[in-house]
């Protein structure tokens, strides 16, 4: 029976071509379902993030002590400085103010490809970029009263198209890679949330035009960062404003500014001797509140 | 004679290359048969899925677009925000598209959703008009279906109540029900609360349905 080594030969061959055949259709499948798996956590993610800015979106008036008074700071690095030029009283807040921009880039950027890419190519670009930037912001504000919230920054169109594709670069929401693998084995509540690189839009908006000082009760982490300029102090602060904030919260409400006041001063004591000596002292404010800092 | 008899042994004879080609046949017809079977299952797999995957993709760059639609009522520095349907099945609006599409296509600009003669639906974008008034606007253009025949939008507005949001619980929902619509014209001058998208593939009716939260009495979920 020679014939039966032709035979097997036969039969394995098919055997082979089968489950190769098999092997393909097997891979096709399980690509397709981690793509439709992805597809969906995306979907869910642009909910997600829809929400979260419909509710930064969402105004609420701003914290009023109970003797009626506003605190006169801002968390958040004002555009509207920049519309206009210096003028020879404010020329030391604005260039502090210019200088704490350029540093809050820095530190919010500094880790990521694209920037480190154009740092290399033109090692000046945050600044040649923010000088683009306050001349698109005098155009805009001489032509139409000037952009109205901050994430209109977008739309300015610089005149160096290098510098507008780095600020588009910059102003993008982009998923951290690690929140962009998907578990689709998990389900529901399970599944991870998506995490976002910071952007600068978070941490800019449009005010009245005064140069207010920036409330160290309130500014984030990086907005500090640029200000003291050492991370060991921003240490310092966040945990200190955590601790004033759970003393407040005991404090009964006929006291509370008066505690407010003792609190400020203690606060203030503290961190103000910590600012780097090119930052007015002016420019920051030591105001304690109930809005919970965020650290 | 032994050894010749030896190499007479090793040729094949014609009763055995009989025997291997009707088991080659038999297995062959049997193998072939199955493989057909899972080439032709694989095709019908394929094509589904092709078309799932068209709607889903539609459904995830609606999903993008359609809740971030812009009441024109907010257009207070008069950007010529809009609304409106036309002909039935195209729909106008502004959208917020976010602050990392470039100079022209960030944050507020103009979508049209509408079925073009080769039966595609297309989602057309251009920058807010007089955002830039001395440049050609760009339109960027997306087909986010093809073979559709037939496209409709159905509009909800409740009824406007006192603290501006109707709720709908699971069981049954509050106020009174309000109107539907299958158009919208420009001077209403609000959004609807709920649009739905109808898209007819090969006679199989798919549905998109959005909440809007920028309508002027927005409908929420409790």
């Amino acid at each position: 029976m020679n014939v039966i080594p032709i035979v097997f030969s036969i039969l394995m061959l098919l055997a082979i071509i089968t489950y190769a055949q098999l092997q393909t259709f097997v891979l096709r499948n399980v690509s397709r379902v981690e793509y439709v798996c992805h597809m969906a956590n995306r979907s869910r993610d642009n909910i997600n993030l829809l929400q979260d800015q419909l509710y930064q979106d969402h105004k609420v008036p701003g914290e009023k002590s109970e003797n009626g008074n506003r605190v006169d700071a801002v968390s958040q690095v004002n555009l509207r400085i920049f519309e206009s030029e210096p003028t020879i009283q404010n020329q030391i807040f604005y260039d502090a103010h210019n200088e704490i921009v350029k540093r809050l880039i820095d530190i919010l950027y500094a880790n990521r490809p694209f920037y480190q890419d154009f740092e290399e190519k033109r090692p000046d670009v945050v600044n040649e970029l923010w000088r683009e930037v306050r001349q698109e912001l005098q155009r805009e504000k001489n032509q139409r009263q000037g952009i109205k919230k901050a994430k209109h920054l977008a739309n300015l169109r610089l005149g160096d198209p290098e510098l507008q594709e780095f600020l588009a670069n910059m102003l993008k929401r982009v998923q951290t890679p690690e929140s962009l693998i998907y578990d689709c084995q998990s389900k529901g509540s399970e599944s991870k949330k998506a995490v976002y690189y910071p952007n600068l839009i978070d941490y800019l908006a449009v005010q009245s035009s005064d140069m207010k000082p920036y409330r160290v009760w309130l500014a984030p982490r990086p907005l500090l960062l640029a200000i003291f300029q050492d991370p060991n102090v921003v240490d310092a602060i966040a945990v200190e404003r955590e601790q004033l904030y759970g003393q407040l919260k005991q404090v009964p409400k006929e006291r509370r500014d008066q505690v407010k006041n003792e609190m400020k001063f203690t606060f203030q004591r503290l961190f103000q001797n910590k600012l780097p000596s090119n930052i007015p002292e002016g420019i920051v404010n030591f105001d304690v509140s109930l809005s919970r800092p965020r650290n | 004679m032994q050894h010749l008899q030896k190499i007479h042994r090793r040729f094949v004879t014609l009763l055995e290359v009989l025997i291997a080609m009707g088991l080659i046949t038999i297995l062959l017809t049997v193998l072939l048969g199955i493989y057909g079977q899972t080439v032709r299952t694989q095709q019908h797999v394929e094509q589904a899925l092709q078309s799932n995957f068209q709607l889903l993709y539609a459904q995830f760059r609606l999903n993008q677009v359609i809740p971030t639609i812009i009441n024109p009522v907010d257009d207070k520095d008069h950007y010529g925000y809009a609304f409106y349907t036309q002909d039935s099945d195209s729909l106008v609006f502004t959208y917020d598209n976010g602050t990392g599409s470039g100079t022209f296509f960030s944050n507020e600009v103009i979508g049209r959703l509408f079925l073009d003669e080769n039966k595609r639906l297309m989602f057309l974008t251009w920058p807010v008009p007089k955002r830039y008034p001395d440049v050609e606007p760009p339109v960027r253009t997306e087909v986010l279906l093809e073979n559709v025949d037939e496209l409709s939008f159905n509009f909800y507005r409740p009824v406007p109540i006192e603290n501006k949001r109707l709720a709908i619980s699971s069981e049954r929902a509050t106020g009174e029900y309000g109107d539907d619509f299958d158009t919208w014209n420009a001077d209403e001058e609000d959004i609807p609360a709920i649009i739905r998208i109808y898209v007819t593939i090969k006679g199989r009716q798919v549905e998109y349905a959005f909440l809007l939260s920028n309508a002027s009495t927005p409908v929420s979920y409790l």
